[in-house]
């Protein structure tokens, strides 16, 4: 690995003292063991007396916390008719096909429910657009069901305001005047045909708007000139050899990122199998994005350098009728050129900005390199992101002429920035409906607000590209079945019809989709219908295409402002769900809250950087803010060093400063959408001409997941020179893996020969020996397997406080380190939890055996031993040990002495209230397979051991062997690029096996390795060396 | 942890005829067929350990 240097943090990079003397701790914070002794029994240290004296203390405390009343629990018993095959059976999951959609896209899923409650999605294995992995938002999806700030907790007078609302429509049309129903995409042939019902009900005034918070309708308009009709195509990575991405996040927000994703993975892991092939992936954007990570080359560049960009590159790869413009300083194009010309039929560019003239001068790149028919499919298009932002601008500007208007399910006056321009208006008009689950920000200006339901109690169908039908189908009773109604069966209502949603979307199948009752229950079982009608592609006009195109450059003066979605929070949607704002930026590490990121280049021209100024997302320490105006705009944010944004340019996250949305969400970050403006009829998520002030007295702090998780090296430790993490990351590029398989891990066999050990034998593993696989070069940092392990293990959502004070209870992170030049490092991300060693340091040192290993090779917890010394966490060396500080899911209704516990977000819980998960709706959402831990013990990964018992069972039961494949651990479900793979090392068939030892049976010395292997601790956990499709060499040495 | 443990570390599996303990666990068939071992205890595949079955 050479000298390459490599960095987690801004600490990190400049080896402060600080950073140093923390590395070498488990926790951030110092134990307060010896305050709490201070307080108690006035002692100086802690000595084997005073632990005593504490032991009593506890011993009396436990006792206070016995005498408290006992929680009332409620016993219901179970029915279960052997006869019904179809009844529920208690302890057994039962499985729905579905459809999960949100702003990035739709997945197919399939629903885990016990005892009829949802509590887990998982991939649908048939799915007709996902296959395989979710988004970490799907994943939290199933926590919005339990919400309990959503409405119908009161039962309604359904016909008296469907009387009014009715009235109300009649007379707008009978006076001619007009309605508008205003929704986000839909997606929804369903819900479609219940607008076109309520249209031609009211056939002069009634009209549907849509629009996207975050649009993309310049690709629509720049194809409708460049085909003729306005569509999205499909875009298949899976088929494309060179990608290059223009400020396009396709692997992480842009237009359906779990499908691309999924395609993306299939390119990006050479082996022997596929001739060590690799496709290569350039990547142009303003701000550092998961795409950007994982691609082979990247380039900062800032937003009002993407048209020039684009005609550079058109020029560049022999595209004719453009004149040229001069080339950006610092961004050389020559190679992504050269490649894109020798990939011609086998390369894809994509562009993320909602312009028209970039989307146009994509689209001629595209044609020139023939990727129309081979990497895009124009004939089955897209039915993503259907908002018209014409179409909405011009509503906004006509909104005094509008009587009516019926939202639907969208909060224009949040997710827009025209909240100002709703407000005025909807207090003018005759009729306001808002179909929300929640008086958000636009509905509490509406005279009616009608509550609707969660997609896990709904029925629908999608059609997210043409032809592929995905049904939504009901896992569970509506929670408040007599507050709420199906959005469909509102307006059907209001058309005078009756249908409920279940018959109108059986109809609707039965008519449109499948033949006959079986074809319906076929559809519902596999998730979906595809009737692709295999459409011939539209012809490409270059000459309108480029007719629109001009060459002039547009002007930007000072500061370039970037607005983008973060994986997590999104549009900001669903941003009162917890588990979104606990899980941290892929990047940027950061929870709850959004901020203004800044260059390095930027940091130290103001005076932040460097050794003897240090500052930066620090341990328990607190950042400066930046008042940042610009649009007329001015907003306070906090201030943090982002490596890889481009120079002058700084970037704010959308979908934050909700102020209705409920507890989670409020008063989390600030709302930047009132920066969003408009460029020729298209919305514009830049700006140019900012003014930033920064206030370096101010100490914001933020809950960053990171530096306390730095892994222990020798470095750290006094004296040692430092080694630069060559054993925890590895990486090579293509050309050296193309000469030899150990490219990258050559010092593998050396490590492997020293055996030193201060422990005795290794157990030997007679029956199962688990080991997990994790692909450093399929893993895109993506994040989904984070949230899906906290749904699947019940681990607790802390709130900031908690996160800040390092607290955060993941039992998986994925670390993420920058490497080479400050200015645009290269990243690498590595999915890091409990490595199961065979060696544990962390068991030997537990004074109660409360964490052992198994006989199957597992390293495993009894929560009820551990007596919460924190020894284990202590002695990890990969710090994935989690301590349960305070009780924060009502294990044992200590609740009373979480005195001084912080809401989720910053504020104080107001008196009275308490954790959301100390609620009984939200505790539906708790997996009853996994204890929920309570305050003063560890946890930590257990490898889903409760996954690895069920298989077991059912195949004893079935009386057949274990099979590779049976276990399928949570995070392992929920990747979408497969990059982890679980399974018995003990079964030589199996792919973990077959992954750590060769045909011989001897360990593998090509791409297999072990982080911190050399310390003997026998991890079962495997990584595969990260192969960068690169020319230059690596390890080149830190600049 | 009488009643539990105590039945796993004196009842014995159903080794033998089943196929899931065919290819697995080949110590003790080489056991049991050498006679050293009249049976498997559940306590002897792991069956006291606590996370088998408190995860």
């Amino acid at each position: 690995m050479g000298n390459k240097q490599y960095w987690q943090s801004l600490e990190e990079l400049e080896q402060t003292p600080e950073f140093k003397e923390k590395v070498s701790k488990e926790f951030k914070d110092e134990l307060p063991v010896v305050d709490y002794a201070e307080n108690l029994t006035k002692v100086q240290s802690t000595g084997r007396r005073d632990f005593l004296k504490m032991l009593g203390f506890s011993v009396s405390a436990a006792a206070v916390a016995t005498s408290c009343r006992i929680p009332v629990k409620k016993a219901i018993p179970y029915v279960y008719d052997k006869n019904n095959p179809l009844s529920l059976v208690p302890g057994i999951a039962e499985y729905f096909a579905s459809t999960y959609a949100d702003e990035s896209g739709v997945q197919n899923i399939l629903v885990k429910t016990r005892e009829g409650r949802p509590i887990k999605i998982e991939a649908n294995p048939n799915g007709l657009i996902t296959k395989s992995g979710s988004s970490a938002r799907a994943q939290a999806s199933v926590l919005g069901l339990y919400d309990h700030t959503r409405l119908g907790k009161e039962e309604l007078d359904w016909a008296g305001f469907d009387r009014e609302i009715v009235d109300q429509l009649l007379s707008i049309d009978a006076k001619g005047g007009k309605t508008v129903v205003l929704s986000n995409t839909l997606s929804s042939p369903v819900l479609s045909a219940a607008i076109d019902k309520l249209k031609s009900k009211y056939s002069s005034s009634v009209e549907h708007v849509s629009y996207d918070a975050v649009s993309l309708s310049a690709v629509r308009k720049a194809n409708e000139i460049s085909f003729g009709n306005a569509i999205i195509p499909s875009y298949n990575f899976d088929k494309a050899d060179v990608i290059v991405g223009v400020s396009c996040d396709f692997l992480g927000t842009w237009l359906s990122p779990v499908e691309f994703s999924i395609q993306y993975g299939q390119t990006r892991v050479p082996s022997e199998k596929n001739g060590k092939h690799m496709s290569r992936h350039y990547q142009f954007q303003s701000n550092n994005t998961i795409t950007g990570s994982a691609a082979d080359y990247s380039y900062p560049v800032k937003p009002s350098q993407e048209k020039q960009l684009l005609i550079n590159l058109y020029n560049a790869i022999g595209g004719h009728g453009l004149g040229s413009v001069a080339s950006i300083e610092g961004v050389d194009i020559s190679q992504a050129a050269k490649d894109l010309k020798n990939a011609k039929g086998k390369a894809l560019v994509v562009c993320g900005t909602n312009d028209i003239e970039c989307q146009l001068l994509t689209n001629a790149i595209n044609d020139v390199l023939g990727s129309y028919g081979a990497t895009i499919d124009t004939g089955t298009p897209s039915n993503l992101k259907q908002g018209d932002d014409e179409a909405f601008l011009n509503l906004v500007n006509s909104l005094g002429d509008v009587n009516g208007l019926i939202l639907l399910g969208c909060n224009p006056a949040y997710n827009t920035p025209y909240a100002a321009e709703f407000e005025a208006a909807m207090r003018n008009m005759d009729l306001t409906v808002a179909l929300s689950d929640r008086v958000d920000e636009t509905a509490k200006f509406a005279s009616y607000v009608v509550p609707g339901r969660h997609y896990l109690e709904s029925w629908n169908i999608l059609e997210p590209k043409e032809g592929k039908f995905c049904v939504v189908q009901p896992t569970i009773n509506p929670i408040f079945e007599g507050g709420t109604r199906p959005y469909v069966e509102s307006l059907l209502t209001w058309c005078g019809d009756k249908t409920k949603e279940y018959d109108f979307v059986k109809d609707y199948s039965k008519t449109n989709l499948v033949s006959g009752e079986k074809g319906w229950i076929d559809a519902l079982k596999a998730g979906g219908v595809d009737k692709n009608a295999e459409n011939t592609g539209l012809s490409f006009d270059l000459s309108s295409t480029l007719s629109k195109v001009s060459t002039s450059l547009p002007s930007s003066s000072g500061i370039e402002v970037v607005l983008y979605e973060s994986i997590g929070v999104g549009d900001g949607s669903q941003a009162n769900n917890p588990f979104v704002q606990e899980f941290p930026d892929p990047i940027s590490r950061l929870t709850w809250d959004n901020y203004l990121a800044i260059s390095y280049e930027m940091a130290e021209a103001n005076g932040f950087a460097g050794r003897k100024r240090i500052w930066t997302n620090n341990n328990n320490s607190t950042v400066p803010t930046a008042t940042i105006n610009v649009g007329g705009k001015s907003i306070i944010l906090p201030v943090l060093i982002q490596f890889g944004l481009a120079a002058n340019t700084v970037a704010i996250a959308l979908g934050y400063g909700r102020s209705a949305a409920g507890r989670a969400a409020e008063g989390v970050g600030q709302d930047v959408y009132p920066l969003v403006n408009s460029l020729n009829n298209s919305f514009k998520y830049s700006l140019d001409g900012a003014d930033v002030s920064f206030n370096m007295g101010a100490k914001y702090p933020l809950g960053i997941m990171q530096v306390y998780g730095t892994l222990m090296e020798e470095y750290a430790l006094p004296g040692k020179t430092p080694k630069y993490r060559s054993a925890i990351v590895k990486e090579t590029n293509l050309k050296s893996y193309k000469k030899s398989s150990k490219a990258g891990n050559e010092d593998r066999e050396g490590v492997l020969h020293h055996k030193y050990t201060p422990y005795g034998e290794v157990q030997d593993f007679q029956g199962h020996h688990w080991g997990m696989g994790v692909d450093l070069n399929s893993c895109i940092g993506c994040g989904a397997c984070v949230v899906a392990c906290n749904i699947e293990n019940n681990i607790p959502i802390v709130g900031k406080t908690e996160v800040f004070r390092g607290h955060d209870m993941h039992w998986m992170r994925i670390d993420r380190y920058y490497s080479g030049d400050r200015n645009n490092p290269a990243v690498s991300f590595q999915p890091m939890m409990c490595q199961h060693c065979d060696n544990a340091p962390c068991e030997n040192v537990c004074p109660v055996n409360a964490t052992n290993h198994s006989n199957e090779g597992l390293n495993q917890m009894a929560y009820n031993r551990c007596i919460g010394t924190r020894y284990c966490a202590n002695n990890c060396p990969y710090k994935v040990r989690r301590f349960n500080w305070l009780d924060y899911q009502a294990a044992d209704m200590f609740g009373k002495f979480n005195d001084n516990r912080k809401g989720w977000g910053s504020k104080k819980l107001p008196e009275g209230q308490t954790d959301y998960m100390y609620e009984d709706l939200t505790r539906m959402v708790l997996n009853p397979d996994v204890t929920v831990r309570s305050r003063g013990v560890i946890e930590k990964c257990s490898f889903c051991v409760q996954r690895i018992q069920e298989s077991k069972l059912v195949a004893k039961n079935e009386n057949r062997p274990l099979k590779d494949g049976d276990i399928k651990v949570a995070c392992q479900t929920s990747c979408p690029t497969n990059a982890i793979s679980f399974g018995d090392l003990n079964d030589e068939h199996s792919e973990i096996y077959n992954l750590f030892y060769d045909a011989k049976g001897s360990e593998r010395l090509d791409r297999n390795y072990h982080v911190l292997e050399e310390q003997h601790f026998l991890p079962s956990v495997g990584y595969q060396v990260k192969i960068r499709n690169i020319e230059e060499n690596v390890a080149k040495d830190f600049a | 942890m009488g009643w539990c443990v105590n039945c796993h570390r004196e009842t014995n599996i159903q080794f033998k005829d089943s196929k899931y303990y065919e290819n697995t666990f080949d110590r003790y068939h080489e056991e049991i067929e050498a006679q050293k071992r009249n049976g498997v205890t559940v306590k002897d595949i792991g069956g006291t350990e606590c996370q088998k079955c408190h995860y």
